[in-house]
């Protein structure tokens, strides 16, 4: 008997299969967000938001179990915490689908931000999840507000920001290692999006919220936390936000420019051109001026028309000098107010103006790279916009010019 | 000594072996990290000194035709002197190759498989490289001729989809020679320059039974220089795609980079073609330290080579996993170790002493032929 291919068989079984790590699909629960939060007695609570995957398929759209389940423990590393939530959960969690990791304002401004190291290090973390810092409420509670279109929180916030991000900006579009390698560069302090909630936090855990027309409760984009190093030192308005990742990777955004001088009179008593920025593209400088940096940005794009409240001649060559002269005019004045604020209220290089001026001046930043943020502080700005308006949209003039003035 | 077969590699299997032999661990293990941004220009200047080793190794071999690094030492120091010598460089062979094996099988583990123990990923491994060197040095220059297009192309891909998905910053890159010259000459030696540059020395046994070895010499020259491009393309793609302290932290670098890739929202997570080429690199690397060390023992033994496979293919497999404790002594003693006190002398002190004793023992044959 010839027993030598069943011997060859047995063998390739051993070593073909790659059976030691298999995870089964009925084994495993998808982990979509993580909240972490100061512990009562220990050093953090971990929430993670587990999505009910039942809930999602056509045969069972029953719309009576939760679209999500969360389940909290409190520990010393986050590493444990997420090995030990099967106290509560029956299945293995997997975290290679996690989209949004929210971190708790106290985590934030204590400076605990150890637990990172586990998202950094494992394999199982993918970069591509949202890092946000929570104000008002604790991190879990964001967790747990559902949104009727897109039921699963994280998946909702997820999607928002990304939808921001592409239509206004007000997002600074940061990653895990950005944000990571903003703690450990000398010439950039990282930064982090920030979300509020509206409404109230317990009508927002039950589908119920999603029944209602006026939802209840609801969870905003509330511009960005700003650090320096590893702690929370303050927040930035959604428009300030925006002026900041213009200075980074902003693609689009709208802008309203008043057409006449800014005077005296209140907003609302002004006209204004409603602009849309795209392919706007950034770049940022730092020169030395007699030995002392000067940081420089220089914006330039395209914008269009989209609405105008003026009653200027679209049609003529002037104007659209003069409305381009005024939105560049605009533009560099938001971008200076915001890099000044963040120069007198923090302090903190968020900008990466350090890098570029490591690249640029390599040796002169040598000698102040320990107290670059001083530097920074101190610094002049020059705020250059070069956009060009390009085209008004379906329409010549504007009807508002054409209104039959009677005196 | 009749019954050992003399075997022929082609010289664009030469190339191949060499090819991959050197891009192998050194595109995925972190290299020249002590030049930061500059590590590119490390890998620039150890290629060249990488020529002049291939030049060097080279010469040795044409002083004596037909001779491999061994018979050379026993043609130069006698039959125990030479034997001594040859026993030597046979643990070095093995200690390498079970080093180069263990790079992967951390890899594996860390990355892929976490439960499963590294033993079995060793021993896979080695039952293939066992297979294919019981076949002959000509099976295992068949087998990369049929994945070096595969080989190639995934490198080259790899580059130019993460430069699609947005994740490059050239910026990275600068500034250009910011510290000076010191840090790449720091880079360079001794590390660079014995790894992956200096591992040659193992070719000195294969060189030897290529088809034509007057043309030989440009070849190692040429695959030399091509896979030293290839490096320092790789050492760009992983600077500008992760930043220079993320690559010092990373493990392996062109993994960690490979993750970044996202084509359309729709092609991810293709990091496994990295380890498709980290596993074809580490073949070849094993397979061709191995041979060495199989050479060395058919020589001594006086029997073919192929009798040692299974023995030592054991012995590499054990070593590979009991080698170090613990992933830190294993990259530091490769770091600091390794290189001073193994490569160092046995890839350029030892042939370097044998080289005067060559020169007149060849001259001296020469002249008694006239």
């Amino acid at each position: 008997m010839n027993r030598k291919p069943f011997l060859l068989l047995v063998i390739c079984m051993g070593f073909l299969t790659g059976c030691w790590d298999r995870v089964e699909l009925n084994d495993i629960s998808i982990v979509t967000g993580l909240a972490v939060d100061k512990g009562k007695e220990m050093k953090y609570k971990l929430t993670v938001e587990i999505v009910n995957a039942s809930q999602f398929s056509k045969s069972q759209m029953g719309g009576e179990a939760s679209p999500a389940i969360t389940y909290s423990l409190e520990g010393n590393s986050v590493s444990e915490l997420v090995h030990k939530m099967n106290i509560g959960i029956t299945r293995r969690l997997i975290f290679s689908h996690t989209r949004v990791l929210y971190i708790g304002e106290e985590v934030a401004k204590e400076g605990v931000l150890e637990f990172l190291d586990y998202l950094d290090r494992s394999g199982q973390f993918r970069n591509d999840f949202n890092i946000v810092i929570t104000q008002g409420e604790k991190a879990e509670v964001f967790t747990k507000i559902t949104y009727p279109v897109q039921k699963v929180p994280s998946l909702k916030m997820h999607k928002q920001t990304q939808s921001f991000i592409e239509e206004w900006g007000g997002d600074p579009g940061v990653r895990l290692t950005d944000f990571i390698s903003a703690v450990t560069s000398l010439g950039r302090n990282p930064v982090a999006a920030a979300i509020k909630l509206k409404g109230d936090p317990k009508k927002g855990s039950s589908s119920e919220n999603n029944q209602s027309l006026d939802i209840e409760s609801l969870v905003e984009m509330n511009g960005m936390a700003v650090f320096q190093d590893d702690k929370l030192v303050g927040f930035l308005d959604l428009t300030d936000t925006r002026n900041y990742y213009w200075t980074q990777e902003l693609k689009n955004t709208s802008l309203s420019v008043p057409c006449a001088k800014q005077d005296e009179a209140k907003s609302r008593d002004q006209l204004f051109n409603d602009l849309r920025v795209t392919e706007t593209y950034t770049q940022l400088k730092v020169d030395l001026k007699s030995g002392r940096p000067v940081l420089k940005v220089k914006i330039t794009g395209e914008t269009r028309i989209e609405a105008t409240q003026c009653p200027d001649d679209i049609t003529k060559i002037e104007t659209y000098n003069k409305f381009e002269k005024q939105t560049n005019e605009f533009v560099a004045n938001e971008i200076q107010k915001t890099i000044e604020k963040v120069q007198e209220e923090y302090g903190a290089d968020i900008f990466g103006f350090g890098e570029v001026f490591n690249r640029q001046h390599h040796k002169e930043y040598k000698k102040v790279e320990k107290n670059w943020d001083e530097v920074f502080a101190q610094a002049e700005v020059e705020v250059e916009s070069d956009l060009h308006l390009r085209r008004s949209g379906i329409r010549a003039k504007s009807f508002i010019s054409e209104i039959p003035k009677q005196d | 000594m009749k019954n050992i077969l003399v075997e022929k590699l082609s010289l664009w299997q030469l190339f191949i072996l060499i090819f991959i032999f050197e891009i192998g661990s050194a595109a995925v293990v972190s290299t020249g990290n002590d030049a930061k941004q500059d590590a590119w220009i490390a890998l620039g200047v150890a290629m060249i000194f990488g020529l002049g080793i291939g030049l060097f190794f080279h010469f040795l071999l044409s002083r004596a035709p037909g001779k491999n690094l061994f018979e050379i030492f026993q043609l130069c120091l006698g039959k125990w002197m030479g034997g001594a010598l040859i026993i030597m460089y046979i643990l070095y062979f093995i200690y390498i190759a079970s080093r180069v094996l263990r790079d992967f099988c951390e890899l594996i583990t860390s990355f892929i498989f976490e439960q499963t123990p590294v033993e079995f990923v060793a021993i896979t491994m080695v039952v293939v490289i066992i297979y294919m060197l019981y076949l002959g040095i000509e099976v295992m220059g068949r087998t990369s001729e049929i994945f070096i297009p595969y080989f190639f192309s995934f490198i080259i891909i790899i580059g130019i989809a993460v430069f699609i998905s947005g994740e490059m910053e050239f910026t990275n890159l600068l500034p250009i020679l910011g510290e000076g010259i010191k840090p790449v000459v720091k880079a360079v030696f001794p590390q660079l320059l014995t790894f992956p540059f200096g591992e040659l020395i193992a070719f000195t046994l294969i060189i030897p039974y290529t088809s034509e070895f007057k043309k030989s010499k440009k070849i190692i020259l040429l695959a030399v220089f091509a896979s030293g491009l290839i490096l320092i393309y790789n050492a760009i793609l992983q600077i500008a795609t992760l930043g220079v302290q993320m690559r010092a932290r990373s493990n392996f670098p062109l993994l960690s980079s490979a993750r970044e890739i996202s084509l359309l929202e729709f092609i991810e997570r293709v990091d496994l073609i990295v380890v498709f080429i980290v596993m074809y690199g580490i073949i070849i690397k094993v397979g061709v330290f191995f041979y060495g060390a199989l050479k060395g023992l058919e020589l001594l033994s006086k029997r073919p080579y192929r009798m040692h496979v299974v023995p030592l293919g054991a012995i590499i497999t054990f070593l590979s996993v009991k080698i170090s404790d613990n992933f830190a002594e294993h990259i530091e003693e490769g770091l600091i170790v390794v290189p001073m006190f193994l490569h160092i002398p046995f890839q350029f002190i030892l042939p370097l002493l044998i080289l005067p004793i060559l020169l007149w023992k060849t001259k001296k044959s020469k002249e008694g032929r006239e």
